[in-house]
């Protein structure tokens, strides 16, 4: 069931990342150690038992081949195929091995290659399977070197820097599929919030025009009954009418307009004829995949009503819209069914209904009948929590302190191990302050060293693993500070410099194999000792490199998120303010466009009234903060006289409302005194003053309070 | 030009009442009369040019856009006057941007409509105070390059003063004040406009006063 909605692609495709990696990689280790480890004692070991090697083996590299072709659950059955191999390979270890211990003589090293399973176990089952892996390999390898042998400074060296690459790769393989499913969501936030604003536009848009053509036709119709100019009067009434009919149209709509939601409900209703019924008092418009899955619950909740609830069953549909939230209940009152006597195979309902609910994120639904007692579909959608921002390293913050604690603990032993190994020492504990110093050095650059910081965490590191690699015996225990010294670079990949920490593994490297090569060491030797700085470093390159590049498209797509829902706030309050105009634009004209309408000759009266009215809407759009008493009464006033008034407000509106208030009243009797012609104006703010009134042919400026006023404008 | 000394006025508006109104007013002008109305600027132009003067309503309700009729009708080979029937500086400001001769809102007393299409008419340019004012408040021109004499004459239009009054107040001729004005309205042409469809839609929504936009608190 879970197959057929489609796995979201980034999860998806950082799931198939995880399991070629491990494909590979296990491929890799599984051709470069010929048998186990290609050692004469793994001969002793029974045939039964390389075959379980080999088909953990080939289950791991099939799953990894085979991943760009399947599926989310192709990868969890063969990953979790994979970590049951290696649990066989691990358990039947201790009884193939026993009957010769003699003979197989020391643990086999690929034994104690945990890292590559641990992938394999974050993808079957997650982070918990994959920490019960590690442990399980730490404890097995262990257990095993007391019993079979190898408990020595190799083997010690080599477990813990293996347990501490397998901590190292389930963190960033946890976070990768962490940051891949957060990319996910936002990237589902993004593609909903831009459907659902385009449709508000559209929707508003064609709302707003209607709205601007309405006042079209009024401030027409009023300017030419007021002008006294030579119209028709049949042609005035039958404008005026025209236009009284459009602003009760207006008037009349309801405050939030008829949401896609509501109307296809009320048609899926009316098809199963059942009344319908809307309450909603708040805005609530859910996204367009959310509508659809309630409008289906609800249809196939009507259509088992019409089934199964008997003849002449009254049905009913509600919709309740509160907020933000939606709920849609779905009632009749016909014979009910008993929930408990319906076979799980035959409950339509379950999986059509309640499925289909809570497939869609805030979603819930619920069906309560009995017999006789009448059946009700609820049906809930509740907007989920806005999505978090992205946590960026954070989410890491407790994996490298568990990192920390790996790294100090497993190579405090091994640096032990060493000293009591000799021959000099105080040198493996010199080793490892100098690392921790490093480490140190990093930990105070958060939250991103600077390159110059860098390059001294690589300069150092590499310094200290040159001055070892020149001192110690050239084998593998004694060089266990050059994997040590790797895994402080992973850190810096870590803390978000992959390349610079890249560059460092390739010089480390290189000064181990130009070092081992003037003290004549065995080529398997140096092979071993740099094969897992090599790839750890490869592959935590890779994934942080991965890490960030879904970190940047995450944070992209969040921004357009925010950017939609801040259009689709803006959209809503238009939307609001429409509404609430439309009802007063009403009870403002419609009286006097029906006195228009109605034909008998206008009087000097109507036609002051008209002119009036006009100016009224005018000052609406343009006069802005002037609307105000005294000054409204004297513009009104000086309109009945005939005077044409403009006001125009051209401040930003920042002007303080005591400032305005003094303006209107500096204002008012400026315009009383006007005899044919006066423009009051706000100006722009910046200017030399604050207000100006032009009354016929005189000019006064307001320049602020205090400053007075002055009849003329001074340049 | 038609007949010697005639100036022919074509009229584009939705409502037939107003090309009564405005052929009431072409009627009393010896030097002015009245050609066609019609209701689309498609209409209009479908016909060979018998107009030289186009007074042409801002706000058409087939769909079209200030800027593509003042476009089509100039094309046409018509001198153009907008009538606005709001007064709402972002659709003023719209039509501004365009080669509009004039822009004359509805609401003005019917001798301001006249004195307008005369000008028009006689090749002149037919400002107003809400064209001043909408230029004067909009942030647009604050980076456009005019002289400070020229913001000034803007202002002081901007707050209602007749070319007469401004002349007068700056100290300078009616003629210098004219060549003010026209080189303000021939930058702010150049002004590059903002298409984008948010802003036309916001620009929508305050021309409806439904928004607030400047000058409204």
């Amino acid at each position: 069931m879970a197959e057929r909605r489609a796995e979201p692609s980034a999860e998806l495709s950082a799931r198939r990342v995880v399991a070629l990696g491990v494909g590979v990689l296990t491929l890799l280790l599984a051709i470069l150690t010929p048998g186990i480890v290609g050692r004469d004692g793994d001969r002793a070991l029974p045939p039964w038992y390389f075959c379980i090697v080999v088909g953990a083996v080939a289950i791991l590299v099939g799953t990894g081949l085979l991943a760009p072709w399947l599926g989310p659950r192709g990868l969890r059955i063969g990953s979790a195929l994979g970590v049951a191999g290696y649990v066989a390979f691990i358990g039947a270890f201790l009884p193939a091995a026993l009957p010769a211990a003699a003979a197989v003589g020391r643990v086999p090293w690929m034994l104690s290659v945990i890292g590559v399973v641990v992938g394999a176990a974050l993808l079957a089952d997650g982070l918990r399977l994959a920490v019960a892996v590690i442990v399980l390999g730490a404890c097995a390898s262990l257990l095993y070197r007391v019993v079979i042998g190898g408990l020595d400074l190799d083997g010690i060296v080599n477990d813990t820097q293996s347990v501490l690459s397998a901590v190292i790769i389930c963190a960033i393989g946890a976070h990768l599929l962490a940051v891949s499913r957060r990319l996910d969501a936002a990237r589902a936030d993004a593609s909903a919030a831009s459907v659902l604003a385009s449709a508000e536009r559209g929707r508003l848009a064609a709302r707003t025009r209607a709205a601007a053509l309405v006042h079209d036709e009024v401030l027409a119709t009023l300017t030419l009954a007021g002008s006294g100019l030579p119209v028709p009067r049949d042609a005035l009434a039958r404008q005026a009418a025209h236009a009284s009919r459009m602003v009760t149209d207006v008037a009349r709509e309801p405050a939030t307009p008829a949401s896609p939601l509501r109307v296809a409900l009320a048609r899926a209703a009316r098809d199963a004829g059942a009344s319908f019924r809307a309450d909603a008092a708040g805005d609530a418009e859910p996204p367009p995949a959310v509508e659809e899955a309630i409008v289906a619950a609800a249809r196939q909740a009507l259509d088992n009503s019409v089934r199964h609830a008997g003849e002449g069953a009254r049905r009913e549909v509600v919709l309740t819209a509160r907020d933000d939230r939606v709920a849609v209940d779905v009632r009749d009152d016909g014979h009910g069914f008993d929930l408990a006597a319906v076979p799980p195979d035959r409950l339509g309902i379950a999986t059509s209904i309640v499925r289909r609910m809570r497939d869609v994120p805030g979603g819930e639904a619920d069906v309560r009948s009995s017999p006789g007692g009448g059946a009700r579909v609820s049906l809930r959608w509740t907007p989920p929590a806005a999505p978090s921002a992205p946590a960026g390293r954070d989410s890491l913050r407790g994996a490298i302190a568990a990192i920390v604690v790996v790294f100090v603990v497993g190579q405090g032993v091994a640096a032990v191990g060493a000293a009591l190994e000799g021959p000099a020492p105080w040198v493996p504990p010199l080793l490892l302050a100098g690392l921790l110093l490093v480490g140190e050095v990093l930990r105070r650059s958060t939250p991103r060293p600077t390159t110059p910081r860098g390059v001294v965490v690589v300069a150092l590191t590499v310094a200290v693993v040159a001055a070892g690699t020149a001192v110690v015996p050239f084998t593998f225990g004694t060089l266990w500070f050059v994997p040590t010294a790797a895994f402080v670079l992973v850190a810096l990949a870590l803390a978000g410099r992959p390349f610079l920490a890249g560059c460092g593994q390739v010089v480390l490297v290189g000064v181990v194999i130009a070092i081992a090569a003037t003290r004549a060491t065995p080529l398997d030797t140096i092979a071993h000792v740099v094969t897992r700085p090599l790839v750890m470093a490869a592959m935590s390159t890779l994934l942080v490199l991965a890490v960030d590049r879904m970190r940047h498209r995450i944070l992209a797509l969040h921004r357009r998120t925010v950017d939609e829902t801040s259009r689709r706030a803006w959209d809503a309050a238009a939307r609001a303010e429409l509404a609430v105009r439309g009802a007063a634009l009403g009870a403002l004209v419609v009286p006097l466009l029906d006195r228009i309408a109605d034909a008998r000759p206008l009087t000097d009266d109507d036609r002051r009234a008209c002119l009036t009215v006009e100016g009224q809407l005018r000052d609406e759009y343009r006069a802005g903060v002037l609307v105000r008493e005294p000054l409204t009464g004297a513009v009104r006033a000086a309109r009945e006289r005939g005077v044409d008034v403009v006001l125009l407000d051209d401040g930003d509106g920042t002007a303080p409302d005591d400032l305005v208030d003094e303006i209107a009243r500096w204002m008012a009797p400026l315009v009383e005194g006007a005899r044919a012609r006066v423009v009051g104006r706000m100006l722009p703010p910046g200017r030399q003053a604050v207000a100006t009134v032009v009354a016929d042919e005189e000019t006064t400026l307001f320049r602020g309070r205090g400053a007075g006023v002055s009849a003329s404008p001074s340049p | 030009m038609g007949m010697p000394g005639l100036v022919r006025i074509a009229l584009v508006d939705d409502h037939e009442l107003v090309a009564l109104a405005v052929r009431g007013i072409v009627a009393g002008e010896p030097g002015l009369v009245f050609a066609r109305y019609e209701p689309t600027v498609a209409a209009l132009v479908a016909r060979p040019p018998d107009a030289d003067v186009v007074v042409l309503d801002l706000n058409l309700r087939d769909g079209t856009t200030p800027e593509q009729n003042v476009a089509a009708v100039s094309e046409w080979g018509a001198h153009v006057l907008v009538l606005t029937s709001a007064e709402d500086p972002y659709l003023v400001r719209a039509a501004s941007r365009t080669a509009a001769r004039g822009i004359v809102r509805k609401s003005a007393p019917p001798e301001a409509l006249r004195e307008a299409l005369l000008a028009v008419a006689r090749g002149d340019l037919a400002l107003s105070t809400e064209w001043a004012s909408a230029l004067d408040a909009d942030p647009l021109l604050a980076a456009a390059p005019l002289t400070d004499r020229e913001r000034e004459v803007l202002s002081l239009y901007a707050s209602g003063m007749g070319v007469k009054q401004v002349a007068a107040a700056l100290f300078v001729s009616e003629n210098t004040i004219d060549d003010h004005l026209r080189r303000i309205r021939h930058i702010y042409q150049q002004i590059g406009r903002p298409a984008a469809t948010k802003i036309d839609l916001y620009r929508r929504g305050v021309e409806d006063g439904y928004l607030p936009g400047p000058g409204r608190g």
